[in-house]
This record gives C-alpha cells, sequence and structure tokens, in this order.
C-alpha cells in the first residue's frame, strides 16, 4: 500500500514537474497585431518580387538591343518611387483629407505610427511602384532614361496617390469622395493598373511609335521581342506576385485570404484562356505575349472584386478580361498607337472592365444599378485624372527635358547609348553594336 | 578662297596676335599658313583643334598649348583690332619663299568617303527596286530639314541624284554632320523595310564592308553609326 501511495506520490510530482517543463518551454502565442505585420510584410514582399516579373516581360519582349535598358528602367522606377512615395505620395493618398480629393497630412517625415503603419505604408509603397512600373513597358525601346524616371516620380509621388485618396484614402486616416459612394476596388484594378495603364496610354501619344512599327500606309509591322522565355517566365513571377497583392490586401491576417486568391488564380487562369480562345477564333496564330498578357489581364481584372465575388463569377470577370484585351490591343493598334507590351489594354481596358465586373458581380447584391453607376464614375474619373493629368506632365516633361530619344540612339540601342552596355556580348556577333565596338564610340 | 577678305583678315590679325605672344616670328607665319590652309574656310572656326593641329607640329610638350588657345581666345574677343599687326605681307613673303601655293583648301575627309561607301553598300542589299526608291524619296524629301553645312547639303543632294557624284566639301565636315545622314537614312529603311530588316541589312552591310574592302574604313564606321 505504501509502495502504492509511494509510487502515485512519485508519477503526480513527476506529472507537476513535466507540466511545469513544459509551461515554460511553450512559447506565447503571437498578437495579432503581430501576425498581421507579418502577414503584410511578406505580401509586400511579394508585390516588390512582381518587379522582377515586370522586368523579365518587358526586357523579354523588347529588341536585344534595348533589353537593358528596359530593365534598368524597372529597377530604378522602385528606387525613385519608393522614395517618391514615402515623401509625397503616402501622405496625398492616405494623409487626413478634408476635401475628399487629396491628403494633407502623414508625409514622410512626419509619420509617427505603430509597427502596423510601417508595414502598411511598405505594403502601400509596393502598389505605388507597380503602377509607374506599368507605363514602363508601354514606352519601351524609344524613351529616354532621364525623362522616364521623372515621369516615374511624377505617377508615383503624384498622379497614382491623388486618384488612390479618392477611392482608398479612408483606409487610413483619411476619405475619399469615390470611397464615400461606395466604390469597389479592393485590391486596385483602377486605383493600381487602371492609372497606371492609362498614364502609359498618354504616355505612348506623347512619345509616338517605334521608328518603323507601321509603315507608311498604315500596315502594322511586328516587332519581335528578343526571349520570349523571359516573357513567359515574367508571367509566371507576376502571378505569384498577385497573390501577395490581393491576398495583402487585407491588409492582415483573415480567413478571407483563401477565397481571395483562389479567385485571383481562377481569374488569371481564365483570361489566358480567354485571350487564346479569341486569338484562334479570330484566325491569329496563339503567341507567348498573348497567353501570357491573357492571363495577366485576368488578374487585373479580378483585383477590383477578388474579395467580394464567389468563383464563378472570377472566372467570367477573369475571361472577359482576357478577351478585353485581345479587342483593345487591336483598337489601339488601328490608331496606331505602339505600346511594346500591352500594357494600356492589360491593365487599363482590363482593369476598367474588371472594376465593372465588381459591381456588377457585387456578392449579396448583384446587378444592382446603384452600384454599377458608382463603378462606371470611379472608371470614368480614373480615366479622365490619369490620362488627362498623365497627358500634360508627359506633354511638359518631353518640352523641357525631351522624352523621345534621338533617332541615331534607337538605331544603335539603347543599352548602349543610355548605359554603356552590350546584353549579351558573346552572342550578339553580326551586329555592330558589340562590345568590341563599344569602346571610343562617341555616344 | 579671299584671303583678303576683311573678316579673315581681322581673324588673322587676332591670331597672330594671339601666337606671337609665345612663339618666334617664323613660327607664328608658320602657323598661320596652316591656319589658313586648313581652317580658314570652315565658317565655325574651332581653336582648340587648331591649336591641337600645332601640338602635333610641334611636338607634345614643345610650345605652351594652353597659353596659347588662351592668347588666341582673348585676341579674338577683343572688340579693336584695328592696332594690331597686320600678318598677311609676311605670310605671303613665306609661301613666295618656301615655294607653296598660294593658298590650298583641303577637300574632303576620309568620314565622307566611308559615309559614301557604306550608303552604297546599304542601298544595293535592298533588293526591292521600288523600296529603294521610296527609300531615297524620302531621304530627299526630308534633307532640307537636315541641320547640317550648306555644302554638304547640296553634295549630298547631288550624290542621291547619282550616286557615282563624289561628295567634297571644303573645309572640315563635322562628324556629327554625316551621322545625321546616316541616321536620316536609317530612319527612312525603317520607315520602307521596318525596323527589324532594317537592322539586319545593316548589320550585313557592315559585315560585308570590312570584309570587302571596307576594311580601312571600320574606325570610321563607328563614328557614323
Amino acid at each position: 500500500m505504501i509502495g502504492l501511495l509511494r509510487s502515485a506520490l512519485k508519477g503526480s510530482l513527476l506529472f507537476v514537474l513535466s507540466s511545469s517543463a513544459l509551461a515554460e518551454e511553450t512559447p506565447s502565442l503571437p498578437s495579432k497585431e503581430a501576425i498581421d505585420v507579418i502577414w503584410l510584410a511578406t505580401a509586400a514582399a511579394m508585390v516588390f518580387l512582381m518587379q522582377a516579373g515586370f522586368a523579365l516581360l518587358e526586357s523579354g519582349s523588347s529588341r536585344a538591343k534595348n533589353c537593358i535598358n528596359v530593365a534598368m528602367k524597372n529597377y530604378m522606377d522602385v528606387c525613385l518611387g519608393s522614395l517618391c512615395f514615402w515623401v509625397f505620395g503616402f501622405g496625398l493618398m492616405f494623409g487626413n483629407n478634408p476635401t475628399g480629393f487629396f491628403g494633407t497630412s502623414a508625409f514622410g517625415v512626419s509619420v509617427e505610427g505603430s509597427t502596423w503603419d510601417y508595414s502598411f505604408i511598405l505594403f502601400q509603397m509596393m502598389f505605388a511602384a507597380t503602377a509607374a512600373t506599368i507605363a514602363s513597358g508601354a514606352m519601351a525601346e524609344r524613351a529616354r532614361f532621364g525623362a522616364y524616371l521623372v515621369i516615374a516620380c511624377v505617377i508615383t509621388g503624384f498622379i497614382y496617390p491623388i486618384f488612390g485618396s479618392w477611392a482608398w484614402g479612408s483606409a487610413y486616416e483619411g476619405s475619399g469622395w469615390l470611397a464615400e459612394r461606395g466604390f469597389i476596388d479592393f485590391a486596385g484594378s483602377s486605383v493600381v493598373h487602371s492609372v497606371g495603364g492609362w498614364c502609359a496610354l498618354a504616355a505612348i501619344i506623347v512619345l509616338g511609335p517605334r521608328l518603323g512599327r507601321f509603315g507608311p500606309e498604315g500596315e502594322v509591322r511586328d516587332i519581335p521581342g528578343h526571349n520570349l522565355n523571359y516573357v513567359a517566365m515574367g508571367g509566371f513571377i507576376l502571378w505569384f506576385g498577385w497573390f501577395g497583392f490581393n491576398g495583402g490586401s487585407t491588409v492582415g491576417a483573415n480567413v478571407n485570404i483563401g477565397i481571395i486568391n483562389l479567385n485571383t488564380q481562377l481569374a488569371a487562369a481564365a483570361g489566358a484562356l480567354g485571350a487564346t480562345l479569341l486569338s484562334k477564333l479570330s484566325g491569329k496564330p496563339t503567341v507567348v505575349s498573348t497567353i501570357v498578357n491573357g492571363s495577366l489581364a485576368g488578374l487585373v481584372g479580378i483585383t477590383a472584386g477578388c474579395a467580394s465575388m464567389d468563383p464563378l463569377f472570377a472566372i467570367f470577370t477573369g475571361f472577359s478580361a482576357g478577351c478585353v484585351y485581345i479587342a483593345f490591343n487591336q483598337f489601339l493598334l488601328a490608331l496606331r498607337l505602339d505600346d511594346v507590351v500591352g500594357a494600356v489594354a492589360v491593365h487599363g481596358a482590363a482593369g476598367a472592365w474588371g472594376t465593372l465586373c465588381a459591381g456588377i458581380f457585387f456578392k449579396d447584391d448583384m446587378f444592382n444599378i446603384n452600384i454599377i453607376v458608382t463603378q462606371v464614375i470611379g472608371i470614368g474619373s480614373c480615366f479622365i485624372w490619369s490620362f488627362g493629368s498623365g497627358m500634360i506632365f508627359f506633354y511638359a516633361i518631353d518640352k523641357v527635358i525631351k522624352l523621345r530619344s534621338d533617332s541615331l540612339h534607337e538605331q544603335r540601342g539603347l543599352d548602349f547609348t543610355e548605359h554603356a552596355e552590350v546584353s549579351y556580348p558573346e552572342f550578339v556577333r553580326d551586329s555592330y553594336y558589340n562590345k568590341t565596338n563599344l569602346e571610343g564610340m562617341e555616344r | 578662297m579671299n584671303t583678303t577678305d576683311p573678316n579673315l583678315v581681322t581673324k588673322k590679325k587676332a591670331i597672330y596676335a594671339g601666337l606671337r605672344a609665345h612663339l618666334s616670328k617664323r613660327e607664328a607665319i608658320e602657323a598661320l599658313v596652316m591656319w589658313e590652309d586648313r581652317y580658314a574656310a570652315k565658317t565655325g572656326f574651332s581653336v582648340r583643334y587648331f591649336v591641337s593641329d600645332l601640338v602635333k607640329k610641334h611636338g607634345a610638350g614643345k610650345i605652351p598649348a594652353k597659353q596659347i588657345h588662351m592668347g588666341i581666345v582673348s585676341a579674338l574677343s577683343q572688340g579693336n583690332v584695328k592696332d594690331l599687326e597686320d600678318p598677311t605681307e609676311l605670310i605671303n613673303s613665306y609661301r613666295k619663299l618656301n615655294d607653296l601655293p598660294e593658298n590650298e583648301t583641303r577637300y574632303s575627309l576620309p568620314e565622307t568617303e566611308a559615309l559614301e561607301v557604306l550608303l552604297k553598300k546599304l542601298l544595293l542589299a535592298i533588293k526591292e527596286e521600288n523600296k529603294k526608291n521610296d527609300i531615297i524619296s524620302y531621304v530627299r524629301s526630308q534633307v532640307k530639314n537636315l541641320e547640317v553645312n550648306k555644302d554638304l547639303k547640296s553634295e549630298f543632294i547631288n550624290w542621291l541624284r547619282d550616286h557615282q557624284y563624289k561628295i567634297r566639301v571644303a573645309g572640315k565636315v563635322e562628324v556629327r554632320e554625316l551621322q545625321k545622314i546616316t541616321t536620316l537614312f536609317y530612319v527612312a529603311c525603317c520607315e520602307y523595310l521596318g525596323p527589324t530588316e532594317t537592322d539586319a541589312i545593316l548589320a550585313q552591310t557592315l559585315h560585308a564592308l570590312s570584309n570587302n574592302g571596307g576594311a580601312t574604313f571600320t574606325h570610321i564606321f563607328k563614328k557614323l553609326l
């Protein structure tokens, strides 16, 4: 009996000791704020990776003589864009906004926030850089490097944040006239993508087409990109980054991330399918850029409504956005506008379409005419502001510092004339602008 | 060239004054003879090139190039050159004594010759005759807008009419001016052939030229393209 009691006591003691030891080893659970910060910072990093996707897609779509220039533009616009957004953009977009048209506080130097605030600023900074980088692809192969960087600063520091404040200002300190009307744009089909796309449209109008893109009778000439594998790889990276772009727009850890990213995936897949089918039906071959841009159009399209749509409608939105991309690209070519990567159709037109779909298929209140009217107002105001201000700024930049490269530079290639670099020195043997001829060449 | 042109006399006086401060009388006259031969016909006179030619002639470090350059520039910028010595008589005597022609105008440079060779080859590489004609008509219509030396422009227009015509321009032609002509050709080719074909033809032309006698021009093509 005593033996039994002793062994029971021993066992209880061991249990108590091991329990307390376990209690000491178990770490305390992270707070909700910590989880939010972790998710937002991770999502920001994923959105940052989209810059690599853009760089690959755009440089692959350009000729070998301009591909470094395109990559450098992507690299530098994220650098300058981040700083401009920090100093001016964030305050204009999310600062105290008494008029509903632009913020007046929270400029870079005056931000004193919590840990979440810093993640939020970082996340929004990546969005601003994305809006700017959209224009670089459209303007590739004939825009001066310095002038493009000024454009990137104007977009990230002014054009993007002003429209952003109308639609998203209320997400932080401010408010916005569109947000107050109930405008739906969850992750930025209009706020990010259409703004970038319409700015790109203004830029290509001011710039003019590349030499020989259109023949004397108006015929369209293809100027093939130098590396289609880059284009496909860029598409994959952008697709991956979009899970952070849309998923991160919850701005915190949230159970809805699952449906948001499921819709994102379905729309991207449907977008590629839509673009491919329409291209096939119109008797054209299925080229890499059609498939990749189709999926991107699907992604852009679903960005506005990814949190407020059922998967079936996400598929419809993505599929139709892929078709919108094909149709709008043809429309631009008919106007003799040269968009190297199809950025205006993918981001501008598909973004506008996606924003409309977000209103039409708004969960629990589909086909509500009031919501649709608000969406149309938002899409229209986005176009008027982004395209209008873009035209004014880019025309002024062209007058003051010249936006377009000289014909001589276009002939030599911007890698050579702007950066004194040759992207493939070992392989470019039949081009005059090779590494051997680089030295001593007057630029 | 009329060496008694009042503007030239004024220039000559100023340059002589600038040179005399650092060179002997004979050296200064020799330098002025060179100036007459190479630079007097040029509308835009560059002191830098003239001094650089002097340095080449005398050898690096043998003459105070910087001071000469500054001396000439300051003499040229002086408003009143009436009181300066006119070296015309001295130059003429020097020419007679050394049995030199009265004045020698130097024509064309290897760059202009290279330009002709390049353009001829480029046009040869275009197989379709109608496109070739379109390109030439385009260049002809645009050449009047080119900001280049008037003589070069009219010589180039003559060359467009007849490719056997020799482009000869008095004085020094700036390479940038020749570049503008090659660029105009490139733009015309892009317009009628498309950029991809144009780049291919240009690469093919340069390759052919460097393999078939054009190798001597290779370093000049670097400047022109």
